[in-house]
């Protein structure tokens, strides 16, 4: 079926089969690689994608679901301000990933931005907790999320808050 | 559309029009052989690759095994690959997949290890030191148990996988390897073609935890077949499902130790009894033991030992290294025999270790010396003080004696342990290898260092480069080092944790010193190359002095256990490292913490069951890593740096401290006797009441 959505920005078509997972749609057809296939049931986070603003597991999600629906991958992220706070946040913190979920951590880190203002403890490790992963520090990881949640504070209301 | 113009980074992000792929033909059966194997007729750039299709050796080497690229003639697990089904459509393969029919001749599986027949033993050892049978029959105070440790997955970031292709002449391959050498000897043996016609790419692993050792190795092997057989790029990915099922997972253990106690309380004579389930193949059964025999009376003085050890062959997936090759085991059963010895006593469960202690001159019980001071004072200090330790100790005995139970009030527990990593070269024939690391200074002064080590931990790189800086006096922006393709970098050995820090970093240093040496002596650019041989006579095995250097630790972990939940929560992890140098505080705490959180989940919730030779299908849904709702506070703490010399390995410390002391606090908190990791939460339930 041919599936239309809008994808970081841009109209895209593309003729799959219906239940094909969007994981595999973005990475194997678009070429988007920070959309990885790790465990293909919504427990490693590695295929995070931001579904009308909304963190969803891409291999949960078939391409049909995706039709008239806006997707928003690391690709389309790393263009924007909102992903300079993060990474500031997590440079400064040391957050070290090996890449493979690092757009998963990234877009989960944005969507506890936008709720945690005051760097919500509980909000923070809640909205981290999609990501499944040995490489990261796990506090060093909230680090850089509480670093970036001051950063995003600095730019959208000075820091004289 | 934005997308990422870089080069792929994992095995998944090879994408060819022309890519073959590759799923396996599982054996059905965990012991016996293929009598026959029906296909379907095969669509037009489908094929199967069988045994009789590999072109030159059937078997990779692995250390002292020998590990079938596709069994036959004998299958040795459930899910052992005995075929390759290949071709472009990956949907359509699984379709060819289902309607193979494979008839088997069964033999007897033997699932069993801690009751084991003299066939499975793969290795075995006896090291006796002094004369542990003479205090055994003066009829001394016996404390004797037998502790026994479960599997655990490594659940690395991409499952195992390989990219292969022609370049040229040249075969490329991509592998997600610790050892990016072995992967090309095994592809070159197995296509009968020169090693040197074959090129493998590190692609990056992850916290592989020594998950990708030699596993990759098999799985390459594997893609270059297709690739060769098809004339095209091939590339084969286990889902995640897959992988969890059938690649090596941390070997079990059942370890049984016996300890005569002298009129003062100490160890007088151990008498221990290690049996390692290794699985299939059990590859790396040779180091496993004698590392375990080498430090089976852990960081304590013991005069008289009697150490056998069993690396035991099963019917069961290859089960081998996690973070380590087995003393995370050994630590835990001996730390908790010792806290029984101690409770047995009445004794101070500080004042009895403190008293027992390794100090300098003492030795190992593969009779290694201890030259340098231990610093277990300064680090018992480091966690007492820190975690208060001895006030809490006092107080929940005590609750404990008023039979204090969960309704009226929190069960707490407190436990410590001690214990060493024992760094250095793997002690088994395949480091008889020759393992070398270049460096280069060229007229700018920029340092290049060339190895095949792969790096897992950033913290790695900055030490190499704080190395070379000291020596050279360059800046550490000036040092670049290249770890990529074997046709650019000498064979460094296999990447594990300790090895990099100690072994490639010995050899990195060894080379900066010669070029200092020759520098104002001889025109830029001057490069060296330094490698290691280790000598038959040097390899000592269980005997003589298989470390090249110890790191030593304290931990404390506090629990309590309240309300209608039943399982011990930890309330704090507190750690106390000597690691020599550390180049990088943070990125030393970041690794200590992660591999707190690691250990701790290994003694507390992730069971992986192993049933009939597999691990059984339930188990893939519940099993879970930790996460951020699963964090606890970790405080981990380094011996002042600058006095203690050379960085030494770190890596593997939490997984020798951790689980004993959490197991110590949960007894101290349940009264329950502790005698395995994961912990048995019915046997909590047991003890302290339904919730």
């Amino acid at each position: 079926v041919i599936i239309d959505f809008i994808l970081n920005g841009e109209d895209v078509s593309v003729n799959v089969k219906a239940i094909e997972r969007m994981s595999a749609v973005l990475h194997d057809i678009l070429g988007l690689t920070s959309v990885k296939s790790g465990c293909l049931s919504g427990n490693c986070g590695s295929c995070l994608v931001l579904q009308n603003g909304k963190l969803v597991n891409a291999c949960l999600l078939p391409a049909f679901k995706a039709r008239k629906s806006e997707i928003v991958t690391l690709e389309g992220f790393k263009e924007t301000q909102e992903y300079q706070d993060i990474l500031s946040g997590f440079t400064k913190a040391g957050v070290v990933t090996c890449g493979f979920c690092y757009a998963g951590k990234v877009l989960s880190a944005e969507t506890v931005l936008e709720r945690a203002t005051d760097g919500d403890a509980g909000i923070i490790s809640e909205g981290l907790s999609g990501c499944a992963c040995r490489c990261t520090e796990l506090s060093t990881l909230i680090r850089g999320v509480e670093s970036a949640i001051e950063r995003r504070r600095e730019r959208k209301y000075g820091a004289e808050r | 559309m934005k997308k990422d113009k870089g080069e792929p980074q994992f095995i998944q992000d090879f994408l060819k029009p022309d890519l073959v792929h590759a799923l396996y033909l599982r054996s059905g059966i965990a012991s016996g052989s293929v009598k026959s194997i029906i296909a379907p007729p095969m669509p037009r750039d489908y094929f199967l690759i069988l045994p009789a299709d590999i072109p030159g050796d059937r078997h990779i080497a692995v250390f002292d095994s020998s590990v079938p690229i596709l069994a036959s003639e004998s299958i040795s697990y459930p899910g052992e690959p005995i075929a390759l089904v290949c071709g472009p459509d990956p949907v359509r393969l699984k379709d060819i997949l289902s309607e193979i029919k494979v008839e088997y001749a069964e033999e007897w599986p033997l699932f069993s290890f801690e009751s084991f027949s003299s066939d499975q033993i793969i290795h075995k050892k006896l090291v006796v030191s002094g004369d542990p049978e003479s205090v055994f029959s003066e009829g001394r105070r016996v404390i004797e148990r037998t502790y026994r440790c479960g599997s655990q997955e490594h659940f690395y970031p991409e499952p195992q996988g390989a990219f292969v292709e022609f370049d040229y002449d040249k075969l490329s391959v991509h592998s997600s390897t610790q050892w990016p050498f072995h992967v090309r000897v095994c592809v070159a043996k197995a296509l009968a073609i020169k090693e040197e016609d074959v090129v493998v790419h590190s692609v990056p692993s992850g916290a592989h935890l020594d998950g990708k050792l030699w596993y990759p190795s098999l799985i390459a092997v594997h893609a270059a077949l297709v690739a060769t057989a098809s004339r095209r790029p091939a590339r084969i990915l286990l889902t995640r499902m897959e992988d969890f099922f059938y690649s090596p997972k941390r070997s079990r253990s059942a370890i049984s130790l016996k300890a005569a106690l002298g009129e003062d309380g100490s160890i007088e004579a151990l008498d221990a009894q290690i049996v390692i389930d290794m699985g299939a193949y059990a590859p790396l059964a040779e180091e496993f033991l004698d590392r375990l025999c080498a430090s089976a009376t852990g960081p304590y003085r013991c005069a008289n030992a009697r150490i056998q050890g069993y690396a035991v062959r099963t019917n069961t997936v290859p089960l081998g290294a996690f973070a380590g090759f087995g003393l995370s085991m050994l630590f835990f059963a001996l730390e908790s025999l010792v806290s029984e010895i101690v409770d047995s006593l009445e004794a101070d469960q500080v004042e009895w270790r403190s008293a027992h202690l390794l100090r300098k001159g003492d030795r190992l019980s593969s009779g290694q010396t201890v030259h340098a001071p231990p610093p277990f004072a300064e680090l018992s200090d480091t966690v007492m003080s820190q975690s208060d330790y001895r006030r809490k100790a006092a107080s929940y005995d005590l609750l404990r004696k008023r039979g204090i139970t969960r309704r009226e009030g929190p069960l707490r527990g407190i436990g410590l342990s001690f214990a060493f990593q024992g760094n250095g070269l793997l002690c088994s024939s395949e480091d008889r290898e020759t393992y070398a690391v270049e460096c280069e200074l060229d007229k700018a002064l920029m340092l290049t260092i060339r190895t095949s080590a792969v790096v897992t931990n950033p913290g790695t790189h900055s030490l190499w480069a704080e190395i070379a800086s000291k020596n050279l006096d360059i800046p550490k922006g000036s040092v670049k080092i290249i770890s990529g393709s074997t046709d650019s970098v000498p064979n460094s050995g296999p990447s594990t944790l300790s090895r990099n820090v100690t072994v490639v970093s010995s050899l990195i240093e060894k080379c900066v010193e010669s070029i200092q040496k020759k520098r104002f002596r001889d025109p830029l650019p001057i490069s060296v190359r330094k490698s290691l041989k280790m000598p038959r006579s040097a390899s000592g095995g269980a005997e003589g002095f298989p470390f090249s250097s110890l790191s030593f630790g304290a931990a404390v972990v506090e629990v309590e256990i309240s309300g209608d939940v039943l399982e011990p929560e930890v309330t704090g992890i507190w750690l106390a490292i000597d690691g020599g140098d550390i180049i990088s505080l943070q990125r030393a705490s970041d690794a200590i913490e992660n591999g707190a959180m690691t250990a701790l989940s290994w003694a507390s919730r992730e069971r992986l069951e192993i049933a009939n030779g597999q691990v059984p299908a339930y188990v893939y849904s519940g099993y879970t890593i930790p996460g951020t709702r699963d964090m606890h506070p970790v405080t981990a703490s380094f011996l002042p740096s600058g006095t203690k010399g050379k960085p030494r390995g770190i890596g593997e410390l939490p997984y020798h401290l951790v689980p004993a002391a959490y197991a110590r606090a949960v007894s101290q908190a349940t009264g329950i006797t502790v005698d395995a990791v994961p912990i048995d939460i019915d046997k909590i339930i047991r003890e302290v009441g339904q919730p």
